[in-house]
């Protein structure tokens, strides 16, 4: 057995390589650009796109708080420049029909994060986690999605027949009105 | 040969178990304390996880009886696996006379018996109420109900005074757990209700989950309901089920033997703080 060892890469560069290969292969985006935008109004590290997103993609290499407000003003970067970039980019390298999504990486987060994205932000946010490890020569990067935030749950239709039967409570008597409502109060 | 309940089963079953802070009173050991007459029922429920709420119903029930409460365990489990007496196999012991009956026998400690009704049995007694054997002294008894459809135990016209509800604290989970209360209100205003967040996730701040979901319902409901805690799984409760021998004869520290306790003691306290209300 092998114990692999945590790392941390001081390159940010070579943080982001890593990333991106994962974005590729373990989400199965396709990259469209590397660090979109500028320093003055906002910058994406990585824009993406599959079947039905755009995907705004900021990675943190060192300090959350940095890591989202450089993902708000990529956003904002994004948003304002959408006429531009629709005439730079063929359309079947990227379709700015589809909605964006923002998508931040980083090593840690804080355990309300995604209420706090949740109730902040109209944009749909997509959290992941990431951990290096094995040796500087030969990391290992493994990423995992935070669960629980509203963006999964929005993402099917609310259908609460469904979700009654799912959940055995047929004969409990709830309204509709009465599980949106319970559901909104668990998410405030 | 027959095996017979013997005297002396060694020093691993003493333990310190009855050694413990449970108060004793003045009591004489065996004799059962209670601080009502009338006989009461609990039923416990896990939506989620009928193994887990197994586990707290026979963990419950050694601890009222350390605390000289006259327990009964009356289990519709729907699998052999999750079953109270599967659990609690290495201290139970069958009635000859009956398989369906069991019961567990520590030194000095009041009786707890044990009825498979197995998953049908709660319908099967609702068609013939008089198989419905009454316990041999129900004065001060608590009742322990092991039910794995609570919806259906309401709704089937077997509703208890108090509940045990233990839940994820995903928002599926706690809204099939809301639902339950609801019902549980809407078939009896008095009924208590605690509520137990099962394996709590790590980062998660369950008191603010539980004071959302209970604001939620005291709004919806005007019913109030108690927080008992959350009850974190460690390697000692997989290992005291696979050895069929309840976490709170485990004489170590555990953390989910403590919350086992906790939930004991709560339910104690709540009793007897009800007793002091005008």
């Amino acid at each position: 057995m092998r114990l692999l060892k945590h790392i941390n890469i001081t390159d940010p560069a070579r943080v982001i390589r890593l990333c991106a290969q994962w974005i590729k292969e373990g989400l199965g985006l396709r990259i469209v650009e590397y660090r979109i935008g500028n320093t003055f109004t906002g910058s994406i590290d990585i824009l993406a796109t599959d079947s039905s997103n755009i995907y705004l993609v900021t990675i943190n290499t060192d300090s959350l708080s940095d890591a989202l407000l450089s993902a708000l003003r990529g956003y904002g970067w994004f948003i304002e420049n959408l006429d531009f970039l629709t005439r730079i980019y063929q359309p079947s390298e990227i379709d700015f029909s589809f909605p964006p999504v923002l998508m931040i990486l980083s090593a840690s987060f804080p355990p309300e994060i995604t209420s706090i994205l949740r109730h902040g932000l109209k944009a749909e946010v997509r959290l992941f986690r990431y951990l290096i490890l094995g040796s500087e020569d030969d990391p290992d990067l493994y990423v995992e999605e935070l669960g629980g935030t509203h963006i999964a749950v929005d993402a099917a239709p609310f259908d609460p027949a469904a979700l009654k039967q799912e959940l055995g409570i047929e004969k409990a008597g709830l309204t509709d009105e009465e599980i949106r409502e319970f559901l909104i109060a668990m998410r405030a | 040969m027959k095996e017979r309940p013997k005297l002396g089963r060694g020093l691993p079953d003493l333990s310190k178990f009855f050694l413990s802070d449970a108060s004793y009173q003045e009591h004489e050991a065996g004799e059962v304390t209670s601080t009502t007459t009338e006989p009461k029922t609990l039923s416990i429920c896990s939506p989620g996880s009928p193994l887990i709420q197994s586990v707290v119903t026979a963990n419950l029930a050694l601890e009222l009886a350390r605390h000289r409460r006259l327990v009964r365990i009356r289990d519709f489990s729907t699998s052999d696996e999750t079953r109270v007496s599967t659990l609690m196999g290495s201290i139970l012991f069958r009635d000859e006379g009956d398989p369906g009956k069991a019961f567990v026998r520590l030194y000095g400690l009041p009786e707890i018996r044990i009825e498979d009704g197995g998953p049908g049995g709660l319908w099967k007694e609702k068609e013939s109420p008089h198989e419905a054997e009454p316990y041999r002294d129900d004065t001060g008894s608590l009742t322990l109900v092991n039910a794995p459809v609570l919806l259906d135990l309401i709704h089937e016209g077997a509703p208890s005074g108090e509940y045990i509800i233990l839940t994820m604290t995903d928002e599926k989970s706690l809204l099939r757990c809301y639902a339950s209360i609801k019902v549980i209100h809407a078939h009896g205003e008095s009924s208590r209700v605690h509520v137990v967040f099962d394996e709590a996730v790590h980062g998660i701040d369950a008191d603010t989950v539980f004071r959302k979901f209970a604001g939620f319902i005291d709004e919806r409901l005007g019913f109030e309901v108690d927080y008992f805690g959350s009850l974190l799984h460690d390697e000692h409760l997989e290992r005291s089920v696979s050895e069929k021998r309840p976490l709170v004869l485990f004489d170590g520290t555990s953390i989910t033997k403590d919350a086992l306790i906790r939930i004991c003691s709560l339910l104690l306290e709540n009793d007897e703080g009800r007793l002091m209300e005008p």
